[in-house]
């Protein structure tokens, strides 16, 4: 059997089929790919996106001749963590692409993203300490950087300053607390019509993610599990039950707030910088005046800021991994990229310097807020004190409200779920 | 013999088959699940369950397939009575754990393939040679298996895309997956099995044939000790007739002679003197004749030669039967040797390169006569030998012998084993010897 296949022969024709098989490979074009989703990285309209994504790729193919860099388009952001698992799966996944919070530490431990340490330490041009502190440790995991930072929205507190100067209240500076925000809240929560409801109310849409994170709280513990028996959390779900216990049986909808009678209610920046600009601004917030301010903290000086970071990183698979780094500085760490990014509106950069850029600082007197105010949460580092996937994120959001509603004892109720969840 | 290999062929055959199937199952699930994953949009939900990031199903498929039908190739081609190449077993391994590599390590069926690629090939090869083999195979087991590799580097888990089909698809994988692999190993048992059967029964087949062979010796040990008695009882038989014939016929003729004198000594003394006269005659023939008898009884090469020439024919006898060098240096004037000195030397050589050859397993012997330098008037004789000489020395007849056949001629015998075996005489000379 198979007489005519000699073993020299045999050699001489795999040895051969490799080697055309090389030369193919060697005289292919390089083609960087890249993995991005439309309609703005956060969920507000946008439509920037690849305005924004088709420069920089103009211009890094520009200095790199010969590279090509290709995307698919019309990728929805809710569509986008499944569109990278199939490429995931099928092997394909893009050199280069966007990540959000929620799927970065199941690529890291997957092995989807390349360690970035040696490119941190082997390029010359590249200054970890142009970023603001804490934005690199944020696409860390186990000690290996894997992700930068495209761009943050962190979390701001909406104030009807209207509201507040008809109430004799003054504004509260950006020290302010939990304990602050209870007694504007206690103050502002009236029944103006005299028709025995409340229709004046403190704050909406404040919710246990925001009092744990203004307390500095984090639940995940290093193996995985969800910790909720902690009296500091109890501490804060009381609070928060007690914010709650102000507004009486009614709860407040997003037609007070756009209605003018809430005074405070949280916002992240990309919302914030979408309503303000024209025409947004005059359609929904018309009749009061009101900007944006940090959020509370639990003590006054220990703030801790929420928010939300859009990453970039590369793929363990890429065959282009030096090509594949200049992209990505290309869209995290150049400044022109990053002042683009952050002049339409769609996120806060993490390069500390560009804040201080006549520019930026124009852009953002123009919509009410100031660079001081973006620098001293940027510093802080907007961070999710709560790292859970979808799935378990909505079961905690609902057995969460449901025990703030329903329970007295919020011991026992906490312990039960922390048992409930960590079973799942 | 013969239905041996062929059954073994056959099982390999089975074995070469049964591996094909449980690679592309593997494959093909793992390439049909990654795009039943992606069509029916499970794919976020399933990577939450994945390990590591799985590789190209794609370029897995289609590498398993290639690599595979190269391995079938040098497997099928390699046939067990062909001369066996270390290389085509390396070959065999890398490309193997190449599948497995592909694979994630997720199926080790490959590797019991290889193991009896192994044995079947052991025939003509050295233990230690078999030893390093299966010692690289175990290791080969032992660096493709999931649950040991997997703790040192990320694996995916091939077996999860079993179960991302329907159930009723899902049950009938893993069952058309456990029933390979079950068959694989059935298999790979019965070719050990009839491997260490026909081992076993090889064995015995030599046991036999040594036994057979002990018998055949000790029949012709017999039938030399009778060869010896008999040629014992000629030379017996020879030297009595010698006896009888020569100093018999001298020694009756003396004693009727002396019985004359005794008679006539009194009455006619002067006839005596010319009856001893001839008694004396009478000796003298004797004498002769005892010569010539003793000159029948020496051995044959010295009888018609020298005794550096009866050496040189004996080393050529040995050298022709024997691959042994032998070097002979004889440094000796002109002698006249007595006859009695001449034997115990040619003797006492002759009994050395026996000994060489026979208990040191000599390749070099070198035969050294000269006159001593350091003592006057003695000769010396050196045997030497680059054999397996021995520490102790425990004299036996041979030895014995010699040394008593050397005291015979008032010379010393030594010997030493450490470095060869070196056996030295000395022997004085005697006045008139020297020419």
């Amino acid at each position: 059997m198979m007489a005519f296949f000699k073993k020299k022969e045999l050699l001489i024709m795999m040895v051969v089929l490799g080697l055309i098989a090389a030369l193919v490979y060697v005289q292919r074009p390089v083609v960087l790919k890249l993995g991005i989703f439309t309609g703005g990285s956060w969920n507000v309209p946008s439509v920037t996106t690849y305005e924004f994504v088709d420069e920089i790729i103009e211009r890094f193919e520009q200095e790199h001749p010969g590279v090509q860099v290709e995307y698919e388009a019309g990728i929805r952001r809710q569509d986008y963590p499944t569109w990278m698992a199939d490429r995931i799966l099928t092997g394909n996944c893009p050199d280069v692409f966007l990540i959000l919070d929620e799927d970065f530490f199941q690529y890291a431990q997957l092995g989807v993203l390349k360690n970035l340490n040696s490119y941190l330490v082997s390029d010359p041009q590249f200054d970890p300490s142009r970023y603001f502190p804490g934005a690199l440790e944020h696409g860390c995991f186990d000690s290996k950087q894997f992700v930068l930072p495209l761009e943050s929205s962190p979390e701001l507190m909406f104030v009807n300053v209207s509201m507040l100067k008809q109430e004799g209240i003054p504004l509260p500076d950006e020290n302010w607390t939990v304990d602050d925000l209870y007694a504007i809240c206690e103050a502002v929560t009236k029944d103006i019509d005299h028709n025995g409801t409340v229709d004046q109310f403190g704050i909406v849409g404040y919710n246990w993610n925001h009092i744990l994170t203004a307390y500095g709280i984090t639940i995940n513990d290093k193996d995985g599990k969800i910790k909720l028996d902690h009296p500091q959390l109890r501490n804060a779900l009381q609070q928060l039950k007690d914010l709650d216990a102000l507004n009486k049986t009614i709860t407040p909808t997003q037609q007070d707030l756009d209605e003018g009678k809430v005074a405070f209610a949280p916002m992240d920046y990309a919302q914030f910088v979408t309503y303000n600009p024209y025409p947004w601004r005059i359609k929904r917030y018309s009749n009061f005046d009101w900007l944006c301010i940090p959020m509370p903290s639990q003590e006054a000086g220990k703030s801790s800021y929420g928010g939300a970071w859009l990453s970039m990183g590369i793929s363990s698979r890429t065959h282009y991994g030096n090509l594949s780094w200049q992209l990505l500085k290309e869209f995290c760490y150049r400044e022109e990229s990053q002042k683009k990014m952050v002049l339409n509106g769609s996120g806060v950069s993490a390069l500390q310097g560009l804040l201080f850029e006549d520019e930026i600082i124009d852009y953002y007197s123009g919509i009410d807020i100031s660079s001081s105010l973006i620098n001293t949460i940027m510093q802080k580092g907007p961070h999710n004190s709560i790292m859970l996937d979808d799935d378990r994120q909505t079961f905690l959001d609902v057995q969460i409200n449901k025990i703030l509603d329903e329970e007295d004892e919020l011991d026992l109720s906490l312990m039960e779920l922390e048992r409930k969840i960590n079973k799942q | 013999m013969f239905s041996y290999f062929r059954t073994v062929s056959r099982v390999r055959s089975a074995l070469i088959f049964i591996n094909y199937m449980i690679i592309m199952v593997y494959a093909g699930v793992f390439l049909m699940g990654t795009r039943y994953l992606v069509v029916h949009q499970e794919s976020l939900a399933f990577l939450s369950q994945l390990p590591h990031i799985p590789k190209d199903p794609q370029i897995v498929f289609i590498g398993c397939f290639v690599l595979y039908i190269l391995f079938a190739i040098l497997l099928l081609n390699s046939k067990q009575n062909q001369i066996f190449h270390f290389i085509d077993l390396i070959i065999e391994w890398v490309i193997s754990f190449a599948i497995i590599l592909l694979l994630d390590l997720s199926t080790q069926s490959i590797v019991l393939l290889v193991i009896c690629d192994c044995l079947y090939h052991v025939r003509d090869l050295k233990n230690s040679q078999i030893y390093c083999m299966l010692t690289f195979s175990i290791v080969l087991y032992m660096f493709s298996n999931y649950s040991i590799m997997s703790q040192i580097i990320a694996l995916n888990n091939l077996q999860s895309y079993f179960t991302v089909f329907s159930p009723t698809v899902n049950a009938l994988l893993s069952s058309v997956r456990t029933i390979l692999e079950g068959l694989n190993l059935l298999l790979f048992i019965l070719f050990i099995a009839y491997f260490t059967v026909n081992q076993y029964k090889e064995k015995e087949n030599i046991a036999q044939e040594l036994e057979m062979v002990n018998e055949v010796n000790a029949q012709l040990r017999h039938y030399a000790a009778i060869t010896e008695q008999a040629a014992e009882n000629n030379e017996r038989k020879r030297i009595a007739r010698e006896i009888h014939d020569t100093l018999g016929h001298a020694l009756t003729g003396i004693a009727a002679g002396i019985d004359a004198c005794l008679i006539m000594i009194d009455k006619k003394p002067e006839l005596v003197k010319g009856q001893l006269q001839r008694i004396r005659n009478v000796v003298t023939e004797g004498i002769g004749d005892v010569r010539n008898s003793l000159q029948k009884l020496r051995p044959g090469a010295l009888e018609q030669q020298s005794l550096e020439g009866a050496l040189k024919k004996m080393i050529q006898e040995f050298v022709s039967v024997s691959n042994v060098d032998i070097v002979l240096s004889y440094k000796l004037p002109e002698l006249d040797f007595e006859k009695t000195k001449e034997d115990a030397l040619f003797r006492m050589i002759q009994e050395c390169i026996t000994n060489s050859i026979r208990h040191g397993h000599a390749k070099h012997v070198a035969v050294r006569i000269e006159t001593d330098q350091n003592i006057p008037d003695h000769i010396i004789v050196v045997v030497q030998d680059d054999g397996q000489g021995c520490e102790t020395i425990h004299p036996g007849y041979g030895l014995m012998q010699m040394a008593e056949r050397i005291s015979t001629i008032h010379g010393t015998l030594s010997y030493e084993g450490k470095d060869g075996f070196v056996c030295k005489a000395i022997i004085p000379l005697q006045k008139g010897e020297l020419k």
